[in-house]
């Protein structure tokens, strides 16, 4: 066995137990969700302002 | 955040990224926005007003972000301010200070080509003004911080007004100058009863350079100051009598409350009834204040 398989540096994603691993992606899932809400958003934003520009709607 | 027992970073949380925004202090810029864009004479489209309105939201968003990027290791002295997200370490640094660069070219850019470029400039010009000048320069330096420095939070009505108008008259000015004069009383108010906590931030705040008594004059001597801009609208005709007698109403209890400050004695944080009271009816008065204002306007325009 090598001596590398022993260091104890910084963990790398794949050396995380199930509960660190679960931890990490609920945070992940969580952000990338508000992260669709508010890119969706603006989506919706960005249309209803071109929508307003071109003056088609008021 | 990090799990105890193998000292795991875990990626910030969005809550965390929202908490960055000082949300409560957005719901005031928020407000005084809105109204300084509904007494503003014209129309606008209300797709156009809501942009408006999310674009100062998220400067004001980027302005707050920017300020606990800076100020982490002082937070991290304070009471008050030690559970934020950088003090209590479950956020990097630079996550906020990307984060605030991020707001504020994102609400700037939008301001300006969906509104107007003049509400893009003086955004910008506030959330630099907040960001660098109050927080970097004069927060740390000089007991006058929250004189000059109240001027950050006193443009979100010109930038509403300018949204709709394209301009910036007197109106507008006086809206500014309403909340340049109230921020003095309202945050030495706080001041004086934490103390303690902003002393060993070695924040310079009045009550901690000059003493109480010094502070109770400036409260005071302010309050007057405050009385007359904020009657001022009404008596130079720009409002009714609807915001004229409101406005007299809540000077006359403020100046009441105020006085009580400069008569009040009291060194203990926790005896000091009337800081607190004053401090808690000074939000309330800003919010009734531009409500009146806004309403008056809509009835009289």
């Amino acid at each position: 066995m090598s001596e590398q398989q022993f260091d104890m540096g910084p963990k790398k994603v794949g050396d995380l137990s199930l509960e660190e691993s679960r931890a990490v992606r609920a945070r992940q899932a969580g952000r990338s969700r508000v992260m669709a809400i508010v890119l969706f958003g603006l989506c919706a934003l960005f249309f209803a302002i071109t929508i307003v520009k071109v003056g088609v709607w008021g | 955040m990090t799990i105890a027992t193998n000292n795991i970073s875990l990626p910030a949380d969005w809550r965390d990224f929202w908490a960055l925004t000082k949300p409560r202090v957005m719901s005031l810029v928020v407000f005084t926005a809105l109204c300084g864009l509904l007494a503003a004479p014209g129309d606008i489209h209300p797709v156009i007003a809501f942009t408006a309105i999310l674009c100062i939201a998220t400067g004001a968003g980027a302005s707050g972000a920017l300020n606990q990027w800076y100020e982490a290791e002082m937070d991290a002295k304070m009471k008050r301010t030690a559970g934020r997200p950088l003090p209590d370490g479950r956020m990097e640094r630079e996550s906020a200070l990307q984060f605030g660069i991020g707001l504020a070219a994102f609400s700037v850019g939008i301001m300006g080509v969906a509104v107007n470029w003049l509400s893009a400039g003086v955004l910008a010009f506030s959330i630099f003004f907040y960001a660098v000048v109050y927080t970097m320069w004069l927060k740390p330096n000089t007991p006058q911080n929250i004189v000059i420095g109240g001027a950050a939070g006193a443009f979100p009505p010109v930038i509403g007004w300018a949204a709709v108008t394209g301009d910036v008259t007197l109106l507008p000015v006086l809206m500014f100058a309403l909340i340049f004069f109230w921020t003095p009383p309202h945050f030495w108010a706080l001041a004086l009863f934490m103390k303690s906590d902003y002393g060993a931030a070695g924040i310079p705040m009045l009550p901690n350079v000059a003493g109480q008594r010094v502070t109770r004059n400036q409260i005071f001597g302010y309050s007057f100051v405050l009385a007359a801009v904020a009657i001022a609208p009404w008596a130079l005709g720009m409002t009714g009598t609807l915001y004229g007698a409101t406005a007299i109403v809540l000077n006359l209890l403020f100046l009441g409350l105020a006085f009580a400050v400069w008569r009040s004695e009291t060194t203990e944080a926790a005896a000091m009834k009337a800081e607190k009271r004053l401090f808690a009816f000074s939000i309330l008065y800003l919010f009734i204040a531009f409500a009146a204002l806004a309403l008056d306007r809509m009835v009289l325009v």
